[in-house]
């Protein structure tokens, strides 16, 4: 069968989509591959097709759970039912059941903390693995922007399970996150497949004000002016609140804010009431996002800018996927960076933190965890400081203390990191503020080429709001709901006089069905 | 709550018992003092807000404050009376027994209406609003064939619309806005409360009383209930010990000797008397005569029929010769007995 066939009868596309052929035809000669490709292009296609190809199974180191889960939840729904996502979550009833059954999946999602167990590696090496996969490559690299210790160990992982072809896929990554994602995967001299991080359809707005207050009422005006769905990113917990306060004190009933710190039914639902049109704005940080599948959101705010152009990017570029012109505006008044910077700082152990671990006398690496948390300092903070001391091969000698180079080595890559963060920080402020075109400047970042555009380029170029508010004004009626004996009338399709609604002939193939219970 | 414990347990122990802490201690207080129901009621509140909101107590004069132990007055009781009576729904909760089960109760219920809703109108490409495979699983083991679906909603409808009935509208509809049907997600708590204008507090427990008024209804009409009584299957529903007191009291069906399970175990004494006093509590069927001489029993009974207190300091002040164990293992057993036909506030 060729690659066409295959493609339209797995996924019914008759067409393949700028890249993904390319990428395809390499893993197909088992070549290494990193492919960086804007979100909503369709990169997981460049591994499901191959899955089909392949004898093996396709293992896709992933690291959210919420995107495994979506990814396997598309798969399901478009009729492959050998896709599961393994992570720590599950109960033990329920990892005993599908690690029983292992050899019967296609795609296996794993989370990369998942691959440190020794157990599950052993199951793991009884299939054949034809292609090893790694969505969100950045994460591997220290200078992406959500740099995870437990990837660092993925090379020596794919070595044990017979060196299976290796797919790096990313959506943002500049020219030295690519090389660090190379190095450190062990694929120097991989296939690099890189389309353009651009987005034509989103107009890039930056606004400067004057002082804070100025720029919440522009923020308010525009989620209630413009054409929604919306996202507002906010950089704290408690701003997204409080912008969803404020707007819904403006009348806006249909505004929710989404954050880290909710319980997670209330994520999914609100994420449910996004993807369903039944809300037109989300305040968020950046938890909200990844794995979420939206195709018409018209605009992205910026409350506060994130940390560096690689996340802006990927955060705009939720907007438009259905290729529809949508806008993204950063908003910026004085002051803004001082959060930023204070985060850089909390993500790393202080000086005398460091100088305290390493006169501690080795022994129980999970001691040495428990201790760690014991002490002032963030999750990833502890992380960091847990793999360098393992790195410097701390726990492998008990009862001695951390030799002061590998101490001074610590404190030095701390001062490195800090420092590039700072600079990435800085880049971002820089391109808000810089007298150049926007769109030009991010292409010049990521090392490609992006052109200008006749219309609704970017704020330095030529902008024009207009298209973005809304066409009329909606009434601003508070959402009605029905009487409860209604509603549940509704829920159970029960007719006042007993009959049902006509629902159409009873489905004959049960095969086709799901009932939002996935096996 | 604070009249109940009647000056007699200090506000952390009233603390521990809003908050669900399962401890030997807050179990044996539930049952003693009457107020299982009210366990983990209030799951998430601090010590430092309960302190708070005790000083404004004492401020408006409503509980006094003696010995470091808090007691109600006259005033207070009246206001509790009051409150009571615009909040009926608090009757319903009963925490000692639902807690464990609530949360498992309500993803599968409201996983279930939400595919049911979508199957009888033949639409399958919905989003679950569960993504615990654990509920899917159940969820799609229970569910009906094509043809059944119809009759299974038209059942689970008219067992939900008469337990709705029983309730104000308000409840009703605190509870209804939650599920997630065909055509509309449900709401958070948090909507749910602004759309009933109500503090959100006030909608969490609303519709945690609710849950637990759905469970203990189902449980006691099974036929009538059958599509909510096969959600509850499988729920941990009424095991009030705590799981370390469990392991032991399956011991001692093993007819093991204390001693022995204490070696087996390799626990503290203590503990395992701990263990004793919490299934004394719980079960009827554990006889304490092994523990306590039926003389000794005698004693502490009228001990505490003189006294009116079941402080054990107290008690055993006037008792020297017996241990606290056998007095809490005695008035544990005795238990509700000892206090008939209060009525849970």
């Amino acid at each position: 069968m060729n690659l066409q066939t295959l493609l339209y009868n797995r996924f019914g596309y008759r067409e393949f989509r700028a890249g993904q052929l390319e990428v395809i035809e390499d893993i197909l000669c088992k070549r290494d591959v990193l492919a960086m490709m804007p979100t909503g292009t369709g990169k997981s296609l460049c591994y499901q097709l191959p899955g089909y190809v392949f004898s093996g199974a396709v293992l896709i180191v992933s690291p959210l759970l919420s995107l495994m889960e979506d990814q396997v939840e598309q798969l399901k729904r478009s009729g492959e039912k050998r896709a599961i996502a393994l992570n720590s979550f599950m109960d033990f009833q329920e990892k005993r059941r599908v690690m029983r059954r292992l050899s019967y999946y296609k795609f296996i999602y794993v989370s990369p903390e998942i691959l440190q167990n020794d157990y599950m590696i052993r199951e793991l090496q009884k299939l054949s693995i034809s292609l090893f996969v790694v969505d969100e490559a950045h994460c591997i690299s220290q200078w992406g922007h959500e740099f995870r210790t437990s990837y660092l160990k993925l090379s020596s992982i794919r070595s044990k399970l017979g060196q299976p072809p290796c797919l790096a896929l990313t959506a943002t990554a500049t020219p030295e996150v690519r090389r660090d994602i190379c190095d450190k995967l062990g694929i120097p001299s991989c296939m690099e497949h890189v389309y353009s991080v651009d987005r034509p359809n989103i107009a890039l707005a930056t606004e400067q004000h004057p002082v804070h207050i100025d720029k919440l009422n522009r923020a308010l005006e525009l989620a209630s002016t413009l054409e929604g769905p919306g996202l507002i990113y906010a950089s704290t917990r408690s701003w997204a609140e409080q912008l969803a306060e404020m707007l819904r004190a403006q009348g806006e009933s249909r505004v929710a804010a989404y954050h880290g710190g909710l319980e997670n039914e209330d994520r999914l639902l609100i994420q449910k009431q996004f993807l369903n049109d039944e809300l037109d704005v989300i305040c968020c940080t950046n938890a909200f996002g990844m794995g979420i599948n939206k195709p018409n959101i018209r605009y992205v705010i910026h409350f506060q800018m994130p940390a560096n152009i690689e996340s802006y990017v990927q955060e705009i570029g939720r907007a438009g996927r259905d290729g529809k012109p949508s806008l993204a505006v950063l908003l910026y008044s004085g002051g803004d960076t001082e959060l930023p910077e204070m985060f850089i700082d909390h993500e790393y152990p202080t000086e005398a933190q460091v100088i305290h671990c390493a006169s501690m006398h080795a022994g129980d690496p999970l001691q040495f965890l428990e201790m760690l948390e014991r002490m002032e300092m963030g999750e990833s903070a502890r992380r960091f400081l847990f793999y360098q001391f393992e790195e410097e091969g701390f726990f492998s000698r008990t009862g001695q203390t951390l030799p002061e180079t590998a101490r001074n080595r610590i404190l030095s890559k701390i001062q490195h990191r800090k420092a590039h963060k700072r600079k990435k920080l800085n880049e971002m402020v820089e391109w808000t503020k810089g007298d150049y075109c926007k769109r030009k400047k991010i292409g010049d970042i990521f090392s490609e080429t992006s052109q200008s555009m006749e219309r609704n380029c970017c704020s330095f170029c030529r902008m024009d709001l207009g298209p973005f508010f809304r066409k009329e004004e909606k009434e601003r009626s508070l959402e009605e709901h029905m009487s409860w004996q209604k509603e549940l009338r509704y829920i159970f399709n029960q007719e006042s006089d007993g009959v049902h609604e006509e629902v159409g002939s009873i489905c004959a193939d049960p095969a086709n069905e799901r009932q939002g219970a996935a096996t | 709550m604070i009249q109940k414990l009647n000056g007699e347990r200090s506000l952390s122990g009233l603390l521990h018992m809003l908050n669900g802490k399962k401890t030997s201690q807050t179990l044996s207080d539930g049952h003693l003092f009457n107020i299982s129901s009210f366990f983990g009621i209030l799951p998430g509140l601090l010590r430092d807000e309960a302190e708070h909101r005790v000083a404004e107590l004492l401020k408006r004069g409503l509980v006094r404050l003696e010995n470091d132990r808090y007691t109600i007055t006259d005033r207070g009781a009246q206001v509790t009376e009051d409150f009571i009576h615009l909040h009926p729904y608090l009757f319903s909760f009963d925490g000692m027994r639902y807690k464990q089960a609530e949360q498992p109760f309500y993803q599968l219920l409201t996983l279930y209406i939400q595919s049911l809703s979508h199957a009888i109108r033949k639409d399958f490409s919905f989003l679950p609003v569960s993504q615990d495979p654990a509920v899917l699983h159940s969820v799609k083991e229970r569910f009906p064939k094509g043809e059944d679906r119809q009759k299974e909603a038209d059942q689970l409808y008219g067992e939900m619309s008469a337990l709705l009935c029983e309730w104000t509208d308000l409840d009703a509809e605190n509870f209804v806005l939650r599920l997630s049907r065909h055509n509309r997600t449900g709401l958070t708590n948090k909507q749910v409360a602004q759309a009933l204008q109500i503090h959100e507090a006030e909608a969490q427990l609303r519709f945690r009383s609710m849950l637990h008024f759905f469970m203990k209804r189902a449980k006691e009409a099974h036929e009538e209930y059958r599509v909510l009584n096969k959600l509850m299957a499988g729920l941990d529903l009424d095991k009030p010990l705590t799981l370390s007191a469990q392991k032991t009291w399956n011991l001692l069906n093993e007819r093991k000797s204390m001693e022995q399970i204490i070696k087996i175990r390799r626990m503290k004494k203590s503990t395992i008397e701990d263990h004793l006093v919490e299934i004394a509590i719980h079960y009827d069927r554990f006889s304490i005569d092994p523990y306590v001489s039926l003389e000794e029993q005698k004693r502490i009974l009228n001990a505490y029929s003189v006294l009116k207190t079941k402080k054990l300091k107290v008690i055993k002040e006037k008792l020297e010769d017996i241990s606290y164990f056998k007095i809490r293992l005695v008035l544990g057993k005795a238990g509700d007995v000892l206090e008939p036909s209060n009525p849970v506030i």
